[in-house]
Order: C-alpha cells, then sequence, then structure tokens
C-alpha cells in the first residue's frame, strides 16, 4: 500500500479541528495540518497534535473479555454477543424495560448514537443519557427554554466579528484554544475581551476586564450586570418589544436587587460589574462565551437562563458577532445529544410529550414498544442501581463513570450492585472493571462516521487504520447486539445510517455531510445558516423566553472542619477522565500526577512550600496531590483537576432540579500535608 | 533575517508548540517558558547574527553561514560547548549530537503551522513588526471611531 492523507476530524475536545492522518502501510505514521479548515485554519492544540498517540498503545482491548470470579477471560465475539443480549434479555424479561439503564458515549459518532438509542428506545426502555448529562445539560434547558435551541449560535470564527466578549466560567486557553484564535482578532480589531472566572486562568492574561467572582455566584454576577443595564437604560427596548416576553418580570425581580450586593456575593467590585455592564450592552456586537464553570453547578439552568437574560435584555443576538456559544466538552457531545441520547428528547430534541413525534418514530421505526415517558437519566440510574436496585443492568458505552461521575463512591457502589453490565470502551477503564462483559470497540480513527462540533459542523471522516486484535465498530457491535434482541437492524454502512437520520430528524434534514469543513445544522437549500436567530426563535409565538433569576446558596459552604472551596476542572494537556491522554507520553509528559492550586499566602500561613504532598478531604473522602503555589486562584480557594482518577469522588453532586445536572464544581474541604 | 517570532498577547501557553516538534524531531527544540503565571513565551533557536554556539564549536559542526547557522551533524562530537555558549539555552544534547532548531528545514514551521491561537510567525522580522503595528493601528482606529460616533 502507497502513504496516503486520510482527512479526519480530532477525536478530543467539541471544536472539531481537521487534520490529515498520514497513513502508510496500512499504519497512522503522522499527522498533516488541514490549514483550510473553517474553524481551526490548520491548527491544532497539544492533544490533537498527540491524537494517534493511544492508537497503537498496548493497553487498548483488542478482545471481548468475559469476567470469570477476579480474571478476564478472552471470548469470541458471537460468545460476547449471545451473554450481552441474554443479560440484557434476562433483566428485561425479570424487570421490565425500566429495570435497563444505557449510557452512550460522546466519543461515537453520530450514526452509532443514534442507532444505540434507537435500540434502547424500541426495546420499550426510556432510560438512555449520555456524558451531556455531566456537561451541559444545564444549556439543554436553559437555552432550550430560553431560546429554543441549544448550541452556539453562531460559527466560532464569527467571534472575530464581536465587539465585545464575555467568556465565563471558560478556560478556553487551556481546553479549547482554538476559539483563542478568534478572540484574538476581535481582541486585535478593538473588540473588548471580559473573562469572569474563579481563576485567573491563561484565558483571562489578554482581558481587557477580569473579574474573579466567588465559585458559585455567577447568578448574583450577573444580575448585577443587568440591573447596571436596567439602570442607565441600556437596554435594547425595540429588541424586547418585538422579540421577546418576559421582561416586565425581570424588571420587577430585580427591584430590590443592588449593586453593592452583587458586589458583597461576588466579591467583585461594583465598578468592575458597571464596567464589564456598559462594554457589554453598549457595543454594537457582542457575545457571550461559557462552558463547565457555568452548566456544572447545582444551579446550572439558573446560570444558563441569567446569560440569556442578560444577551436578550441587549439583543445582543441574530447578528454577526453577537450570540452565545456554550462551549461542548467531547467531539460528539452535541451530536450526541442531537442523536437523542438524553432520557427526555428524541433525535432532534423532539419531545416526548408531543404525540406527533411520537407518532412519527412509532411509524419509521415500525415499532410498538416506544416508551410513552422519559427516562432516568444517567445519574438517576446510578441512584437507582445503588439505593433499590430498580435498575439491574446496565450498558455504558465509552464513559468511566466510575471515575467521572460525582461522588465517585456511590458510583462504583451502584456499579458493584448491578446484576449485569456491560462496557464498551477501547480502554479497560474504572468502569470497565465492574463489567460482567467488556467489549472492545475501535476508536475513532478505525471508523467512518460523522460528528457534529460545537458550531454544529457534522464533518465525515473515513476509517485511516484498522482496529486492533478483534476490535470493532460500535455501530458493528450495536447492529449485531440489536439483530439478537430481535430488532430489525439491518445496516451496511454508517452512510445508511446518516440517510435514515437526514430523512427523520428534522435539524439534519438535507444534511450531506462531508470531510474537510462538512456542513452546518440546520441545512437550507440556500445555504449554511451560520447564525441562528436572526429573525425568529423556534419557541411559541418565535419569542425568546426571560426568566427572572435568583441568587441561591446551593454549593456547599466551609465550616471549621472544612475551611477550603475546592473547585475542581480540566488542564490543557489532559481529557476528561484521562483513558486516551494518560497514554500519550508526550501529553503525560506536561502533567504527570495531581496537583491541586494553592494560594501563596494560604500555603504560606499552612506552611506547604510548592510540591509539597499533600491530601485534600471533603466529606466524602480524600484525595493526594502535590501542592502548586500559584495566585490562579484566590485565598480560601483550592482548585484540582479533574483528570486523575479520584478527584470526583470528593464532590457531592448535588442536582440541578431543572437539568439534573450534578454540582461538581464546589466542595468545601480541608488541605494537610500528608 | 527568516525567524520565529512570536506575539506575547497571543502565546496562551499552551504548549502546542512544543508537542509539535517533538511529533517531527522526536525532542522538542522549542520550549515554552511561563513566568509568574501571567505571561509565557515560547524559546526556540534565535538564529542569532553572530551565534556564539558557532564561535566556539570545535569541529565546525554549527557553521556561520550568512544570516544563519549550519548544522553538519557528522561533524559534531556531543562536547556541549555550544549548550554552555547559547545565551538562551536553547541547545540540547541528544543521543550524542548537538540538537537545535531548524526552522523544519525551511519547510513551514510545525510550531508555527499548529498554533491554537496564531502567536507565532515565521517571516521576516521586519513583515512581525509591521504586523504588529497594524493591529495597534487597528486597535486604536476602533477607540477613534467610538469617540466620533
Amino acid at each position: 500500500m502507497t502513504r496516503s492523507l486520510v482527512p479526519t476530524v480530532c477525536p478530543y475536545c467539541a471544536v472539531g479541528c481537521g487534520l490529515y492522518i498520514v497513513v502508510d502501510d496500512g499504519k497512522a505514521v503522522g499527522i498533516e495540518y488541514m490549514q483550510d479548515h473553517p474553524a481551526s485554519e490548520g491548527s491544532l492544540c497539544p492533544k490533537g497534535n498527540a491524537a494517534l498517540e493511544m492508537l497503537y498503545h498496548p493497553d487498548r482491548l483488542t478482545h471481548p473479555l468475559k469476567r470469570a470470579g477476579e480474571m478476564w477471560l478472552s471470548i469470541s465475539w458471537p460468545e460476547a454477543l449471545d451473554l450481552v443480549a441474554g443479560g440484557l434479555s434476562k433483566a428485561l424479561r425479570e424487570g421490565g424495560p425500566a429495570g435497563l439503564g444505557f449510557i452512550a458515549s460522546s466519543k461515537c459518532t453520530n450514526e452509532e448514537s443514534y442507532l444505540l438509542q434507537k435500540m434502547v428506545r424500541s426495546l420499550g426502555c426510556a432510560n438512555i443519557d449520555s456524558c451531556a448529562r455531566l456537561c451541559h445539560s444545564s444549556s439543554v434547558t436553559g437555552l432550550g427554554r430560553a431560546l429554543g435551541t441549544c448550541s452556539t449560535t453562531n460559527i466560532l470564527s464569527d467571534l472575530a466579528n464581536s465587539r465585545c466578549i464575555l467568556a465565563i466560567g471558560t478556560n478556553f486557553a487551556e481546553n479549547h484554544p482554538i476559539v483563542a484564535r478568534w478572540v484574538f482578532r476581535a481582541r486585535e480589531a478593538g473588540g473588548r475581551l471580559i473573562v469572569a472566572d474563579p481563576r485567573r486562568t491563561p484565558t483571562a492574561w489578554g482581558g481587557d476586564l477580569f473579574l474573579q467572582l466567588n465559585p458559585g455566584t455567577d447568578v448574583a454576577l450577573i444580575n448585577g450586570m443587568i440591573k447596571v443595564i436596567l439602570d442607565e437604560g441600556l437596554i435594547n427596548r425595540r429588541f424586547i418589544e418585538d422579540r421577546t416576553e418576559g421582561f416586565s418580570d425581570l424588571e420587577s425581580s430585580l427591584e430590590g436587587f443592588s449593586l453593592s450586593e452583587a458586589e458583597r456575593i461576588t466579591g467583585v467590585s461594583a465598578s468592575d460589574i458597571v464596567g464589564a455592564a456598559r462594554a457589554y450592552a453598549r457595543s454594537p456586537a457582542s457575545a457571550i462565551v461559557y462552558c463547565m464553570g457555568v452548566t456544572q453547578h447545582a444551579n446550572g439552568t439558573d446560570n444558563v437562563q441569567a446569560l440569556a437574560n442578560l444577551l436578550l435584555i441587549c439583543g445582543q443576538i441574530g447578528r454577526s458577532g453577537a450570540g452565545i456559544y456554550p462551549l461542548r466538552g467531547q467531539n460528539n457531545v452535541q451530536g450526541t445529544c442531537d442523536m437523542g441520547c438524553l432520557p427526555d428528547f428524541y433525535p432532534g430534541y423532539l419531545s416526548f410529550e408531543d404525540p406527533r413525534t411520537q407518532e412519527a418514530f412509532r411509524r419509521a421505526w415500525g415499532s410498538n414498544r416506544l416508551p410513552a415517558k422519559k427516562g432516568l437519566t444517567s445519574l438517576e440510574m446510578m441512584d437507582a442501581a445503588a439505593a433499590n436496585g430498580t435498575i439491574k443492568a446496565m450498558y455504558i458505552v465509552g464513559e468511566d463513570a466510575a471515575n467521572t461521575h460525582p461522588c465517585s463512591k456511590r458510583t462504583a457502589k451502584a456499579l458493584g450492585r448491578l446484576e449485569f453490565l456491560v462496557v464498551q470502551d477501547i480502554f479497560l477503564t474504572e468502569t470497565a472493571r465492574f463489567a460482567d462483559v467488556v467489549l472492545p470497540a475501535a476508536c475513532w480513527a478505525e471508523k467512518e462516521g460523522s460528528s457534529t462540533s460545537t458550531e454544529r459542523r457534522i464533518q465525515w471522516h473515513e476509517k485511516a487504520v484498522e482496529p486492533p486484535g478483534d476490535a470493532m465498530a460500535d455501530l458493528w457491535i450495536i447492529c449485531n447486539l440489536a439483530r439478537r434482541l430481535g430488532l430489525n437492524f439491518h445496516y451496511r454502512s454508517s452512510k445508511e445510517v446518516m440517510d435514515e437520520i437526514c430523512d427523520l430528524v428534522p435539524i439534519y434534514r438535507g444534511a450531506k455531510p462531508s470531510a474537510s469543513g462538512g456542513v452546518l445544522w440546520p441545512c437550507k437549500k440556500e445555504g449554511e445558516i451560520s447564525i441562528l436567530h436572526e429573525e425568529t426563535f423556534p419557541l411559541a409565538r418565535g419569542r425568546a423566553i426571560i426568566r427572572s433569576v435568583h441568587f441561591r446558596r446551593t454549593a456547599e459552604e466551609t465550616s471549621s472542619r472544612y475551611p477550603f472551596l475546592l473547585t475542581i476542572g480540566r488542564i490543557g494537556a489532559h481529557h476528561n477522565a484521562g483513558s486516551m491522554t494518560m497514554r500519550s507520553p508526550s501529553l503525560l509528559g506536561m502533567a504527570p500526577h495531581r496537583f491541586v492550586e494553592i494560594n501563596p499566602k494560604d500555603a504560606l500561613s499552612l506552611g506547604l512550600d510548592d510540591g509539597a504532598d499533600v491530601v485534600v478531604e471533603t466529606a466524602r473522602g480524600e484525595a493526594r496531590a502535590k501542592t502548586r503555589s500559584t495566585d490562579r486562584v484566590m485565598p480560601g480557594t483550592l482548585f484540582m483537576p479533574f483528570h486523575f482518577p479520584g478527584a470526583n469522588h470528593l464532590v457531592r453532586g448535588y442536582r440541578d432540579e431543572h437539568s439534573g445536572m450534578g454540582e461538581l464544581k464546589i466542595a468545601a474541604c480541608r488541605i494537610e500535608r500528608c | 533575517m527568516r525567524s520565529i517570532y512570536v506575539d506575547l498577547t497571543r502565546c496562551l501557553g499552551c504548549r502546542a508548540c512544543e508537542v509539535a516538534c517533538g511529533r517531527i524531531h522526536g525532542k522538542s527544540r522549542i520550549s515554552v517558558a511561563i513566568l509568574r503565571d501571567r505571561i509565557s513565551m515560547p524559546l526556540a533557536c534565535r538564529q542569532c547574527q553572530r551565534a556564539t554556539c558557532a564561535m566556539v564549536c570545535p569541529t565546525e559542526a554549527l557553521v556561520q553561514e550568512g544570516e544563519g547557522i549550519t548544522f553538519f551533524p557528522e561533524r559534531c562530537n556531543g562536547c556541549g560547548l555550544c549548550l554552555l555558549a547559547c545565551p538562551f539555552g536553547l541547545v540540547n544534547l541528544w543521543a550524542g549530537k548537538a540538537e537545535r532548531c531548524d526552522h523544519c528545514m525551511e519547510k513551514s514551521p510545525a510550531c508555527v503551522a499548529t498554533c491554537p491561537s496564531g502567536a507565532l510567525a515565521f517571516g521576516e522580522e521586519m513583515a512581525f513588526a509591521k504586523a504588529a503595528r497594524t493591529r495597534a493601528v487597528l486597535r486604536a482606529s476602533r477607540a477613534i471611531e467610538g469617540v466620533r460616533r
């Protein structure tokens, strides 16, 4: 075979950077940059450059595995699939469809996610969720209710046309570095960058204004800004009248709220709040960029609604440079949500409650068993499994729940109590260790399919290399399993599945995803929609919804036993639970072990020098780390990345009542030398 | 003089340049320094006009040729004098040979192509300075536009 370049999409974050894999004699030997890519222009972050390093890692799963006591036995695919089908059928017979739980993977393609939820729902089971629960579920509810869509309203490159960018709860400089490319273009053209974050991250380095707010006080900050905008008459009255509902309620709800109260709660000076509010409201085109710092809270939906209120009263949406950007975490988390791997939505965010939706899918899928009610979220599935055993069997694709769910010890208990657990992954993760059967999957470069980036860009990637050993593409696994469960899943290729998706899912209708740049949804004959909501919102009466939200203390507060607030997040070198990046030597070299950031003043008073071995303890448990003394964090606050196993068991995961998101950002803790 | 320049207002300290360089050369020849958690700067061979590394090289493995420095690996005896002489600490010894940035041999350097924020540029110093001036003017013009409006 000769040398070839295979266009593909980076498997890490949701920016969706294009690149070429250099394939020589069937082996991936290098990367070439895709310089005409619309989102990345050929650039790649450290993870993108290291994307091939895990492909040939010796830890890759190469055969289906069956548990035999403490050991694993390699088995054949027919045996594995029979075992899985048998286990799921038994659970179905004994506990009905409500006794099953499925978690889809945002690392899989749209076609695979679509087929998984189709299989699950065709079995009459409503319990299907994905890692979006712990990522942007608060955006799905918050933006869904306010604007009627949940995605970036404008494409990433349009950030360059913005004249004021409010980046809140996002450290894009480390986690979505390509975004900085467009933000800096805006800044260099005279735009202002306002960064709000409890940590002075590299994202804040280049900001014109940095608002270092106390963790969990986003609503108070945004309401403070809204208050300034109302008091100074900076609202866009015409936009409010023509295109929104609920403004008067917002106005009256903030009558008793003062700027000094916002200052007291957030710790941000009143003058900075005023400065941010004026800059945002007055600029001819302002954009909001946000991420997990906004969503991963027990009041995540309120946080998102507050941001929506801010942009709606200023009319900063529906034009070039004006919009809102929820930055998604995984390469295909947008697509996995679009494909309906959420317990409350059919593909395309079609509601369970609409009988027409039920009817359409019943007819299209030829199934009379589709569930009529919404199912459990991934966290609720774990609750049910741990508490009363109503979930008896689970099928988890590519999610390391044991490491990523809050209060991981409880998750471990849940996984341990399951009668039957199947894990489909590329490595033997912590979660897979609880499984009865482990199915080895092909990774992104080893299969074809489409994925949807955070900017609604559906991109096709070709298969570049063969999977290791007997590992198979998730599409093949799902189809073969579904057939054993009595379903008519005779798909020959991803393309065939994509055709069905385009036929059935309104927002994907007419999409013809291609490599090298892809296509944006919604697809219209007249061309790509790079800016949403130019004229209307897909809600009743076509109007966006302003809904007042109030600051509530939802997170844990410090106490004499736990005097610090721990906040958890990501760093540039690693990705989520680290199963891929920890196996990439160049990334592991950049960040080889867990650290905890502590303000130098706190470090001094506790007598901790830089690099000291410490233990961080919360009411749930403890984790060891090395200190990193830095004024990135304020006194009283600690920061720890969650990539290294055992960080998320420190957080309690208080639930957001609207989205089911768990509080992952804040926990009261103590720190001691060990 | 063609070289790799960095716009310090854009560098995020993400170290993509290091990983890209290491991917191509086995070991990175560019290194990002982060100072006081406020500013970061990638450093690679500055291509000095009077290069001390070449001056001290006893085997003429590093040779000043016009505006650039040429390296003849077969002559290098791995003595490491160049490493001591470099004022920026940008020469490494690897497998017994001196290693420094050679701009990917005049191909577009990988560190520049990969830089997510567009902080790195490869070209003539005058072009880099001109780009910086243009940015400054653009920013100022927006401010004036705001006042006039």
